[in-house]
């Protein structure tokens, strides 16, 4: 039985107040469970990563939390709701329940720290009672899980290459054996043959200390290849959510259908692709009723009119999936 | 399939660039000039109405091969021909002459259009330098159309910001249409875009080789998009060419071991479930340019090292296929596979 470890409930954010606000996250209800990779996919301003640090509380202003919770089950003890949490109690539960990996990781470590410098402070903070000794042990251990000697801890980020200061900061993201790690876009600026080591690498580490990932991309084919569930967003909704191999085979949101014949194929027959025409909407000016209509090949009258909701697609019967399209089947 | 023979427009023969280290205090008691080995040896040809890819990681020098070619770098050694003519430019009037027949479209369209003018000022600015500000309303009209910008009128006079990712590359591969070039060097032209729009604009640049019979240099370090767009794929790894062909054959039998490694490690979405590693010795670490490695430049990575693939540098040997070759000494003639 999958337990869940992170339940995302009509989730709302937006930029700004009042009437120019704009709704960058719209009711978003996402469950990750125990030991799983959860894949959430979507185009630049689809709102992935609003969600993310939305849902960690990290969200600059002029970002707003305009409704819904997140409750988060630690593995001992109650369910709790992060969005009550006081600011004390926010910052223990950073990095000791949920860590989250940046995209850049030349630009989230420390330029002017040594790499050890920094991975202690985050122990020393949260472990205050270990003595340096074994915090410099831990560091030195996870260092080498992330595939790192213990002798690059004491170089500077600007020492270290691209690859490795990702595997750095995966180290302190994962340091204080986290339940949850949250990573956006990780290895964009990476390049293939080390994104998919590093990849490879968190796979194994997920095995080991068998924490639960929400992993963010636009890149959907690697996403099908590494997560267990995806779900789709697109103008700030999740639009599909189907484990992976469902959702590759049979995508039931024209979106991610479109999605899916973006990537050319590097096996098998070469056929002419087209992408989706149009381009991701202007989140300041949503179209009405399901924000893909005006990009779909297939909308309707509905379409424009009514919001489709995410529910089981009556077509599949597998309440593992769940579709927000008005076409014939996809409604429960 | 063989790679037809179309007319030449840009070629490179011996291409390479080094970029001086500066010289530490340290350094001016020594005789050692460092440099970053960036560009070696690069050898392409450009034809009317082909694309050639040009593939390989960050780093590995094919965006200074693109920047050679359109000559905004000085090239250290090495022949660049246009139209079979050996040609060298330092700017002035005989670099406009040059870039009117090759042009070439950046990566980053929120940084390569200026943000205080319109579309109308950089296209009409491209026309104007190139000498064909004659019909300015019906040329600048017709390359918009060109790029799929329809109706003109309603891009003519916007501002980059008011134009969505896609339709910025559009704008700026108008521009560089404005010079009516014979050959295009796109460094990059869909990375920056989102996915569901980056094949409407490689159809788009397909279209418009067919149709203004260009020839198309596509630098990518996505190789599956190389296989998708182009004629001919060359591979690059740490400022060398290691294999080169007919891009199905290059992505269909890779021969040279970083082809390959690059191509195991591409993303597979039917590769469902097991997540393996391609093997790699030095972990994804491509080498130092400042001091490369002897030989063959990924000997430190390679599983099918050989020793002598640490002191001589592999030539291009043919491959059965026509027109396929590989820097590699296992295609070595009479060498065991």
């Amino acid at each position: 039985m999958k337990t869940p470890v992170l339940e995302i409930k009509n989730f709302h954010v937006d930029y700004g107040l009042g009437e120019e606000a704009v709704q960058a996250v719209r009711d978003v209800t996402l469950t990750l469970h125990r030991g799983e990779v959860l894949g959430l996919a979507g185009e630049s301003g689809s709102g992935k990563s609003t969600l993310a640090y939305g849902v960690t509380r990290l969200l600059p202003p002029p970002g707003v939390i305009s409704g819904g919770s997140v409750v988060y089950h630690p593995p001992s003890g109650d369910a709790y709701d992060v969005m009550t949490l006081t600011d004390a109690e926010l910052r223990k539960f950073r990095w000791a329940e949920t860590s989250i990996v940046f995209q850049g990781a030349m630009n989230s470590l420390n330029p002017v720290h040594k790499v050890s410098t920094q991975m202690l402070d985050v122990i020393k903070a949260h472990e205050p009672q270990l003595s340096p000794q074994a915090r410099i042990a831990r560091a030195q251990e996870m260092l080498k899980l992330v595939g790192i000697s213990a002798d690059r801890m004491d170089a500077y980020p600007h020492q270290l290459s691209g690859g490795m200061r990702q595997r750095v900061m995966i180290g302190m993201a994962l340091v204080l054996e986290p339940q949850v790690v949250i990573m956006d876009e990780p290895t964009t600026a990476l390049d293939v043959v080390m994104q998919r080591q590093i990849l490879a690498q968190l796979v194994e580490l997920r095995e080991r200390l068998g924490f639960s990932v929400l992993f963010i991309t636009h890149d959907l084919s690697l996403l099908v290849e590494f997560s267990d569930r995806i779900a789709i967003m697109y103008g700030g909704r999740i639009v599909e959510e189907a484990r992976s191999a469902d959702l590759y085979k049979d995508s039931l949101h024209p979106y991610s259908e479109g999605l899916l014949k973006s990537f050319p194929a590097l096996r098998g027959e070469r056929r002419e692709l087209s992408g989706i025409p149009g381009s991701p909407p202007d989140l300041r000016g949503m179209p009405s009723g399901c924000s893909f209509h005006p990009r779909c090949p297939q909308a309707f009258d509905r379409c424009s009119s009514e919001i489709p909701l995410l529910e089981i697609p009556s077509a599949r019967n597998d309440p593992n999936r769940s579709v927000a399209c008005w076409l014939p089947g996809r409604t429960a | 399939m063989t790679v037809t023979e179309t007319e030449v427009v840009l070629e490179a023969e011996g291409l390479t660039k080094h970029f001086p280290v500066r010289r530490g205090l340290r350094d001016l008691l020594t005789r050692e000039h460092k440099a970053v080995h960036a560009v070696d040896d690069v050898k392409l040809t450009l034809r009317r109405g082909r694309v050639t890819a040009l593939v390989g990681e960050s780093g590995s020098g094919k965006s200074t091969v693109a920047r050679l070619l359109a000559q905004l770098y000085a090239r250290t050694s090495g022949d660049i021909r246009l139209h079979g003519e050996p040609v060298t430019v330092r700017g002035g009037r005989k670099f406009r002459a040059y870039c009117r027949q090759v042009q070439m479209i950046f990566q980053d369209p929120f940084a390569s259009l200026n943000p205080t003018h319109t579309v109308r000022y950089h296209l009409t600015r491209s026309l104007r330098i190139h000498g064909r500000a004659g019909d300015l309303e019906d040329n600048l009209r017709d390359l918009l159309v060109q790029v799929q910008l329809t109706p003109p009128e309603r891009y003519l006079d916007k501002f980059p910001h008011e134009l969505s990712g896609g339709q910025r590359q559009r704008v700026s591969i108008a521009r560089a249409l404005g010079a009516d070039p014979e050959a295009l060097l796109a460094d990059e032209p869909v990375s920056m875009l989102d996915v569901s729009i980056r094949l409407g604009v490689l159809n788009l640049l397909r279209d418009l080789k067919e149709r203004l019979n260009l020839a198309i240099l596509y630098i990518t370090h996505d190789i599956a998009s190389a296989r998708y767009f182009a004629d001919e794929t060359l591979v690059m790894y740490a400022g060398r060419m290691v294999e080169g062909g007919d891009s199905e054959t290059v992505t269909q039998n890779p021969a040279h071991p970083y082809t390959r490694l690059l191509i195991e490690s591409a993303p597979d979405p039917d590769r469902l479930g097991e997540l393996s590693t391609p093997e790699d010795q030095a972990g994804g670490e491509p080498p130092s340019l400042i001091a490369p490695p002897t030989g063959c430049r990924f000997n430190p990575r390679c599983v099918h090292a050989m020793p002598k693939c640490t002191t001589d540098l592999p030539p291009r040997f043919e491959l059965p296929i026509a027109g396929h070759w590989a820097a590699c000494w296992l295609y070595e003639e009479g060498a065991a596979q």
